[in-house]
């Protein structure tokens, strides 16, 4: 088996090295200079992420990275250099270049009153080889509606085409037919394994703490691995150089606060940002007041608690203009606790009896990072990061009870936990070199030592003085996943520009070794300043699986490694689409898009994902699945009234030997039509409003469609069968959803304040959380009546107002 | 500041509640039909349990018995065997197949089925559509030999399955050599038990009846839904098409060791049809997991089961086994 891998690694390494070789390659031509540096908000100097930087007169451009660094190369003479970035006011500059040039190039954010101004911000999905990407900044994320006080940024993602939501609130995102699992969602470079609070109902990202996210849906970059569907790269915020600043928020859900600002004789900066919910204060009486029962002879209740907090930090040193060191922490938690008082006393007897119980759940994750950007020359610049991140689920319940009798007591107490976790350290280093005037290459390596605990169980047990403590503890398994990659981005014309690029992995765990060789391609034919051509091919590999639950996002997902048995998911995507800039203000872009996935991991029927900890292994299946569809995007990215409408059209279907008797069938998240409207509108200078609007089919589910009595080979009496006419036999009702919401600024003496005013599910909609067959409880029967069953849905947000106070202050 | 949070909680707790739950329409079908229970051994009388399936909008759990149905069973030659409904079925048939007990049964007295043999099932009732079923019975394993190796006691059995009365287990190590066919997929299991004998205490009447002996496994061909040990294992011939292999079996009986020698062991491979075979996926499946789906909150923790059936105009299965059994006595 190993052998046959290793020999198609080299099949493929083999085919690769010619395709590069075969390239027509001018590295070694000298005619041009390169400009490169960073692109910068000139109020704070963080950097922009996805500006633009061009030479309008050559028509040749490039686009800051995720660094915010550019490289644009150029012949000798003075040249008129422009730039612009989303938000900031586009600039231009002459520059006589008569040797490579290292730049710093400040942009001014546009202010309330200019939101009229043209950007040129349209420009990067003409020019841009990369396809399928979704760029939003952290600015456009704060003018969508709320839910609660809290912009979530993933179901900002969610209302795009391509990207859906898994049910009501959840804030999963399932790209392109693909699972929750299988998007790589980066903090700062660093995998982020949970990134959800609350369920999934928000996500671990405070948007006041973001500058830039990208989610790129296909055609990956070569730098990228080790996720099938889509790479969500979260950038946290620089700090602001120039001035201390802040923004303070409090909403029903949570609070936050975000502090930033210079030090080090401006050489440095930091930000520092905190979270903290309080869904506590209303859920413990609700939950008291909905559970008490009380007689003379007994009183019950429930009560439940839920609390998550994340923070983060940065810290960003520039020592000089070659270097950049920052260093990243972050922290997120989640815990929910379930408390429940029994108390009975006889009226007949002496007997009495007393009983807590305590159930607790909660994740966390852990991040942090260390990177050093370093520039050589103005051709050649790296970047080193090194990591460490851990997920980490705790279950536990805990019971105690005194009975009493006659004088005799009897003192019961039952402890019993389940912690899960995976832990990564990890160094990467990416290298950048402007070859030559038609070649941007970029290689880089990585090495990740990964630590997997699937699960340790103690159960605890007291009977009065006889004690039983047990822990099993499942070994701690080892792995590590090196990888490399090289990209070119090769211009051979001004109208067509070529990636090509190969991401090679590894995973080594116990006596297990697999290899992977991902080609990705993407081409780009500009055909003119308004309208371009674009399709890509990419094989992407998955070793980690992740084994959750597929109905609600209740804490149980578990990390596990790829074993003899459990191969690594894999896939290739070819899309092939267009962009078109319509006028000044709108853009519209269409792709289609063809996927196909390999050892897709599905749990076997009759599993019980409460009980997969153990043996894992056993009771999950592999199959293979494919997904395709077309997406298309209206886009208003300036001017007062901004926002975009999207749509797609797509199908997802699953075929494992062990699942359905072998049958192909929808996929869970199959959804044939998704809808999903964005519009921000500038109504006065301090009055904002906007509005949001989704609609998806439904999802499918599987119900049983009717029962009968059929002998059992095992038992010797006759099983109650229900019978399934197939898996995800059912679509359930479509969804949809309008928020909106609406904000009034005004400047004070310290700061500027917002009062925001949302509805979330303005018009009451009853979208499905999920769905039982049982009587209707209400309806009165008979003793001894037959009651009919009826299929329920069950929804959870209905019309939910909200208010929040947000203070920015500084200078 | 508590008053103003129990109010807030409250007014979110109405907004939570009213108008969370809706009816949606449910198509499922109406009109009842026929459920044929067919699952034989080519040792075994024919038997055949009809019952009409049921509407899930019903509250009722009942088994429907249909009691006029006229049953044939048709060989591939032509010769036809006609069922009557037997009620005498649970004294009379306990073991001659697959466990038999309270649904109602139409029997032969006289037809057995013969491997490699392809029959066709038609059932005919009143109100009913008719249903049939085609299976071939796959041909007689080729049990090379079977051993049964020396008992030891466990008294480490992390189970603790001490009997205080009877003392610890024991566990046997056997050895099954099975000799495969080849070309087309086979399907086996394997079956052990021994007699088990109890004194009746209402009658005095002394009472023999098979029971199931559970085994273990770590050979990789070997399979049994979820690790369950509720089941049996069933073997595929994926990692032995062709071949002649050893299946070593681990098995315990709850008697000691002392008491074990001489205990007669009833070992049974079965052949497996590929219906009978996904039929025991299915209910294997079924089984190990929790089957409650309705009157109650969904089950989010269980994925669904979908049951085989191979019935046109109904549900159910017809599927053969052929069987080889031998008696190994413990040495």
């Amino acid at each position: 088996m190993i052998h046959m891998r290793r020999k198609m690694l080299w099949t493929h390494l083999w085919v690769l090295g010619c395709l590069f070789l075969c390239l027509p390659i001018q590295i070694f031509s000298q005619a041009s200079y390169v400009l490169s540096g960073y692109l910068l908000d000139q109020s704070s100097q963080e950097r922009l992420i996805g500006g633009s930087v061009s030479c309008p007169a050559l028509k040749i451009g490039s686009y800051s990275d995720e660094y915010g660094f550019f490289s644009l190369q150029v012949p000798t003479g003075s040249h008129q250099i422009q730039f612009g970035a989303p938000g900031f006011r586009s600039s231009h500059m002459q520059l006589e270049v008569l040797q490579d040039t290292l730049l710093r190039l400040y942009l001014e954010s546009l202010t309330l009153e200019e939101v009229s101004i043209v950007a040129e911000d349209q420009q990067s999905e003409i020019q841009d080889v990369q396809m399928s990407r979704i760029s939003l900044s952290a600015k456009e994320a704060q003018k969508m509606p709320n839910l609660a006080g809290e912009v979530d940024i993933l179901k900002v993602m969610q209302l795009m085409p391509g990207v859906q939501g898994g049910n009501e609130g959840n804030a999963g995102l399932y790209v392109r037919g693909g699972g929750a699992d299988q998007n790589l969602i980066l903090l700062d470079g660093v995998p982020i394994y949970n990134p959800s609070h609350l369920f999934g109902f928000l996500s671990n990202f405070n948007s006041d703490a973001i500058s830039h996210i990208d989610l790129i849906k296909g055609g990956f970059p070569a730098q990228y691995g080790g996720r099938l569907s889509s790479i969500l790269d979260v950038r946290l915020k620089d700090g602001n150089m120039n001035t201390f600043k802040g923004v303070a928020n409090l909403g029903l859900l949570s609070s936050k606060i975000t502090l930033e600002g210079p030090f080090k004789n401006k050489k440095a900066s930091y930000v520092a940002s905190a979270r903290y919910s309080y869904p506590d204060i209303f859920l413990r009486p609700i939950s008291r007041l909905a559970t008490q029962y009380s007689t003379d002879e007994l009183s019950i209740y429930d009560v439940f608690g839920y609390q998550f907090y994340d923070v983060s930090g940065k810290i960003n040193y520039r020592p000089n203009d070659n270097n950049r060191i920052q260093l990243s922490v972050f922290h997120g938690q989640d815990r929910g606790v379930q408390k429940g008082f029994l108390a009975y006393q006889s009226r007949l007897t002496s007997l009495s009896q007393e009983q807590n119980s305590r159930q607790q759940f909660g994740w966390s994750n852990t991040i942090g990072s260390l990177q050093w950007h370093h520039i050589y020359s103005p051709r050649w610049s790296s970047n080193v990061t090194t990591y460490v991140n851990r997920y980490r689920l705790d279950n536990q319940s805990e019971v105690n009870e005194r009975i009493e009798e006659g004088g005799s007591s009897l003192q019961i107490s039952q402890f019993q936990s389940f912690a899960s976790r995976i832990q990564d350290v990890a160094a990467k280093a990416d290298f950048f070199w402007n070859a030559a005037k038609q070649h941007d290459i970029r290689l880089g390596v990585q090495g990740i030592y990964h630590e997997f605990l699937v699960g340790r169980e103690r159960f605890m047990s007291q009977l009065d003085m006889n004690n039983q403590d047990t822990v099993i503890t499942q070994p701690l398994i080892p792995a590590v996943e090196p990888s490399a990659y090289i990209e070119d981005v090769w211009n051979p014309s001004r109208r067509l520009h070529i990636r090509l690029g190969v991401h090679a992995t590894a995973f080594l765990v116990r006596q297990t070794e697999y290899y992977s060789l991902q080609p990705r391609v993407a081409i780009r034919w500009k055909q003119n300043d308004r309208w371009s051509l674009k399709a890509s091919w990419a094989n992407m590999t998955q070793y980690l699986h992740m084994l959750t639950n597929s109905g609600v996002g209740l804490p149980t997902d578990l990390w596990v490694p790829p074993t003899e048995a459990i191969l690594p998911q894999q896939s290739w995507q070819a899309a092939i689409g267009t962009a078109w800039k319509v006028d000044q203000h709108w853009m519209f872009s269409m792709e289609g898009y063809y996927k196909y996935l390999s050892n897709t991991l599905e749990y076997k029927e009759g599993t019980n994902f409460v009980e997969v900890s153990e043996s894992w292994e056993s009771q999950v299946t592999q199959g293979q699945g494919w997904s395709y569809g077309i997406e298309a995007l209206l886009r208003r990215t300036n001017g007062i009234l901004t926002g975009w409408l999207g749509y797609t059209l797509s199908w997802a279907e699953r075929q494992s030997d062990e699942l359905n008797f072998g049958e192909t069938y929808p996929y869970k998240f199959d959804r044939r039509h998704d809808i999903g409207l964005a519009v921000m509108y500038q109504w006065r200078k301090h009055i904002h409003l906007s509005a949001n609007w989704a609609f998806g089919s439904g999802n499918v589910t599987t119900l049983p469609s009717l029962r009968y009595a059929i002998q059992s080979p095992y038992y010797t009496s006759p099983e109650s069968i229900l019978h399934y006419e197939g898996r995800n036999n059912y679509r359930v009702p479509a969804f949809h959803r309008l928020d909106l919401s609406i904000s009034f600024s005004r400047e004070k003496k310290r700061g500027i304040r917002v009062w925001s005013f949302g509805l979330y599910n303005a018009y009451n909609r009853q979208n499905p959380f999920y769905l039982e067959i049982r009587p209707d409880f209400q309806a009165a029967y008979s003793p001894g009546e037959s009651q009919p069953n009826f299929l329920w849905q069950q929804s959870i947000f209905p019309i939910l107002p909200s208010v929040s106070y947000r203070f920015t202050f500084g200078s | 500041m508590k008053v103003i949070s129990l109010g807030i909680s409250i007014l979110i707790f109405i907004l939570l509640t009213i108008g969370c739950q809706k009816k949606l329409p449910f198509p499922v079908p109406d009109d009842p039909k026929l459920v044929v229970g067919g699952l034989f051994w080519t040792d075994s009388l024919w038997a055949v349990s009809v019952v009409s399936s049921e509407s899930l909008m019903t509250d009722e759990r009942t088994i429907s018995p249909i009691e006029d149905a006229s049953i044939l069973i048709r060989t591939a030659s032509g010769e036809e065997v006609s069922l009557s409904l037997d009620p005498h079925v649970y004294t009379t048939y306990l073991d001659r197949g697959p466990g038999l007990d309270t649904l109602h049964y139409y029997t032969s007295q006289s037809s057995l089925a013969t491997p490699d043999q392809t029959y066709q099932l038609e059932v005919i009732a009143a109100g009913f559509e008719m249903a049939s079923a085609e299976d071939k019975v796959p041909q007689s394993p080729h049990v090379v030999s079977a051993s049964l190796a020396t008992p030891r006691p466990i008294p480490d059995d992390p189970s603790q399955e001490f009997v205080p009365s009877r003392g610890y287990p024991t566990e046997i190590d056997l050895t099954v050599q099975l000799k495969d066919p080849g070309q087309e997929a086979h399907f086996y299991q394997i079956l052990l038990s021994r007699w088990h004998i109890r004194i009746d205490p209402a009658s005095g009447d002394t009472l023999r009846s098979l029971q199931r002996i559970p085994y273990m496994t770590d050979d990789v061909s070997a399979f049994r839904v979820n690790g369950s040990p509720l089941v049996d294992y069933i073997f595929e011939d994926v990692s032995f098409d062709g071949l002649t292999k050893s299946f070593l079996l681990s098995l315990k009986l709850q008697i000691p060791l002392e008491e074990s020698s001489g205990e007669p062991i009833q070992l049974t491979v079965l052949s497996l049809s590929p219906s009978y075979y996904q039929a025991i996926r299915s209910f294997q499946a079924g089984q190990t997991g929790e089957k409650e789906v309705l009157n109650g909150v969904i089950e989010f923790f269980q994925e669904p089961v979908p049951t085989f059936d191979n019935i046109d105009g109904g549900f159910g299965i017809f599927g053969g086994a052929s069987r080889v059994v031998r008696t190994l006595h413990v040495p």
